[in-house]
């Protein structure tokens, strides 16, 4: 039981310090990916959108290069903290947030694209710059979109496996999250715990999607 | 000082615009024009919505826009009623009324002086959808009011607007203009809008100016020059006199001529302009007893035009003014009219009224 909440505290810091930078980083990404006609946006989006085609052992393995030792985010990691980046709960994060990414800016970049050109126009003749119609007006706006976005990128930081396993390993209460610990409790065949934590993450990830889909559905 | 937009804008190697416009910088700029016409865009030149590069747009000497500079639509001193009013869907009226940046200089009203003046305190709380299009369109211009701007620009406000909704805006839109002391750009493809405000007059035609200047100077312009769609005629300057309630009809007076306008005017003023399309006027030699036409004006032939697919257009003095009527080569052969001649042009009541939509005369 101790090491289900211990699991539990790390997975749930992990995600939620991950949707924190998330929405901080995303809503201006996916508002470009939404708007611009640069030619840069295909690529971009293609590259944001990698996360959820690749299997994430792939991506896992390519940010443990990077977050060794002589890794480049290693190395600058270690020039700004003194401390190593593999194998922590803030290399952890930079996994997660590459890997949510295309969860949470889909579906903020699809709910911009409805966004009219009328109001902005409107906005910007009533005295609002780009910046402040993006803060004052787009944000709002697509308030529910944000928050849809918000719980997917949170629940799906909490089903991931494949990359802690390869860039976090397995180290209790630093890196060990839920679903590393349900495959531990199975390959030791306790499966009454594993039931446990199986039933935790299966009931978190459906609550995830109801609030989710029923925020999208309400009116705006 | 005045309002200088010029310069040339295509779109897929097509001219939209082509203008070099000089419109004075008060009073009420009326800019007519049918769909297609450009009039939008142009408005949206000056809102710097559009143009870039290409348009030069310059208020009082600043440039706003030109080949090398441009002022962002937000730094422009200037506020733009747009047709569907542009309401923000998620909040609520009061939130929409506080929405405009006050730090741009230039005139504007307080929150409590457009909710008064439009009375919106019972709509405050609500939202944008639960609202009529009348409210709506009440609500975007009480917004834009609360813009600081040294130009008010209006895209079609009436135009999203039922018959009913729209009478009942459109005399206070009026005085509005009139009242505010800015100058006005009201872009509309209804002439009876801005009829009685107008104080000047641009008329635009697939992208290039047909006529300017005043309503009268060009509605008698474009009698010539147009037009299958707008039928200006002449625009006759009169004073209201009376309304008789039991006939729903209003007595105005050309200088001393009496006339008869369907409807109540009283609330219009007392100076009015009516205007009679060229096709709603007969000519007669003499004044006629026994007929259902009430208003046979007294009139001189000045001109008679040349001849088109078999009908003339006359242009007629009346106590000073100036009319138009159309009339076939036939009956100007048979009456043998010629320049100098006293004629009474006969106008049908009905027809200055009817048309409320289109082109509806003195009625508003």
């Amino acid at each position: 039981m101790n090491d289900l909440l211990q699991s539990l505290g790390v997975s749930l810091a992990l995600a939620l310090v991950t949707t924190v930078i998330l929405l901080l980083l995303t809503p201006p990404l996916a508002w470009w990916l939404a708007r611009s006609s640069s030619r840069l946006r295909a690529p971009v989006e293609a590259l944001v959108a990698l996360p959820m085609v690749l299997p994430p052992t792939v991506l896992g393995f390519y940010l443990l290069l990077a977050m060794a030792g002589e890794g480049f985010l290693g190395e600058a990691w270690n020039g700004l903290t003194g401390t190593p980046l593999a194998f922590t709960f803030s290399g952890l994060v930079i996994g997660s947030v590459i890997y949510s990414l295309p969860f949470v800016s889909q579906p903020l970049a699809a709910s911009f694209r409805t966004t009219s050109d009328t109001l902005l126009e409107a906005a910007a003749v009533l005295g609002d710059s780009p910046v402040r119609r993006f803060l004052r007006l787009v944000l709002p706006l697509h308030r529910r979109a944000l928050v849809a976005a918000g719980v997917l990128g949170f629940a799906h930081t909490l089903g991931e496996f494949g990359i802690v396993l390869m860039i976090g390993g397995n180290i209790p209460g630093e890196t060990r999250v839920l679903s590393i610990l349900l495959f531990d409790q199975v390959e030791s065949l306790n499966y009454a715990a594993a039931h446990i934590t199986a039933l935790l993450l299966l009931g978190f990830s459906l609550l995830a999607l109801t609030v989710t889909y029923s925020t999208l559905s309400r009116r705006p | 000082m005045s309002l200088l937009i010029s310069g040339q804008l295509a779109r897929r190697s097509e001219f939209k615009l082509d203008v070099a416009l000089d419109i004075p910088s008060s009073g009420v700029t009326a800019i007519v024009g049918s769909s297609g016409s450009g009039k939008s865009t142009l408005l949206r030149c000056i809102a710097g919505l559009e143009g870039r590069g290409s348009m030069t747009v310059a208020l009082d000497g600043e440039i706003w826009q030109d080949a090398s500079n441009f002022v962002p639509a937000h730094s422009r001193a200037l506020s733009l009623v747009l047709q569907e009013g542009a309401l923000f869907p998620h909040l609520s009226v009061h939130r929409n009324l506080l929405y405009p940046r006050t730090r741009r200089r230039g005139f504007c009203l307080t929150p409590e002086q457009v909710i008064a003046r439009f009375g919106l305190t019972p709509l405050l709380q609500h939202k944008p959808s639960e609202l009529s299009g009348g409210q709506r369109q009440r609500v975007a211009l009480a917004r834009a009011l609360l813009a600081p701007a040294r130009l008010w620009l209006l895209d079609e406000p009436l135009s999203a607007l039922d018959g009913p909704a729209r009478r009942a805006l459109a005399p206070e839109l009026g005085l509005l203009c009139r009242d505010l002391g800015l100058p006005v750009i009201y872009v509309t493809h209804t002439l009876s809008e801005v009829l009685q405000i107008a104080d000047h007059m641009v008329v635009l035609d697939r992208g290039s100016v047909l006529s300017q200047g005043s309503p009268a100077e060009v509605s008698i312009g474009l009698s010539h020059a147009l037009s299958e769609d707008i039928d200006l005629g002449g625009i006759l300057a009169c004073r209201f006199h009376a309304f008789d309630p039991s006939h729903n009809l209003s007595e105005v007076r050309v200088g001393t001529t009496a006339m008869w306008i369907r409807g109540d005017l009283s609330s219009l003023g007392i100076n009015l302009r009516v205007q009679i399309p060229a096709d709603a006027i007969s000519l007669s030699l003499h004044r006629q007893e026994q007929i259902s036409v009430l208003n046979q004006l007294p009139c001189t032939i000045r001109t008679i035009g040349q001849p088109d697919s078999g009908s003339v257009l006359v242009n007629l003095d009346c106590e000073g003014q100036t009319l138009q009527a159309r009339i076939t080569v036939l009956s100007q052969e048979r009456l043998a009219l010629a320049t100098g001649q006293r004629v009474y042009a006969l106008i049908k009541t009905i027809a200055l009224t009817t048309r409320e939509t289109r082109d509806d005369v003195a009625a508003q």
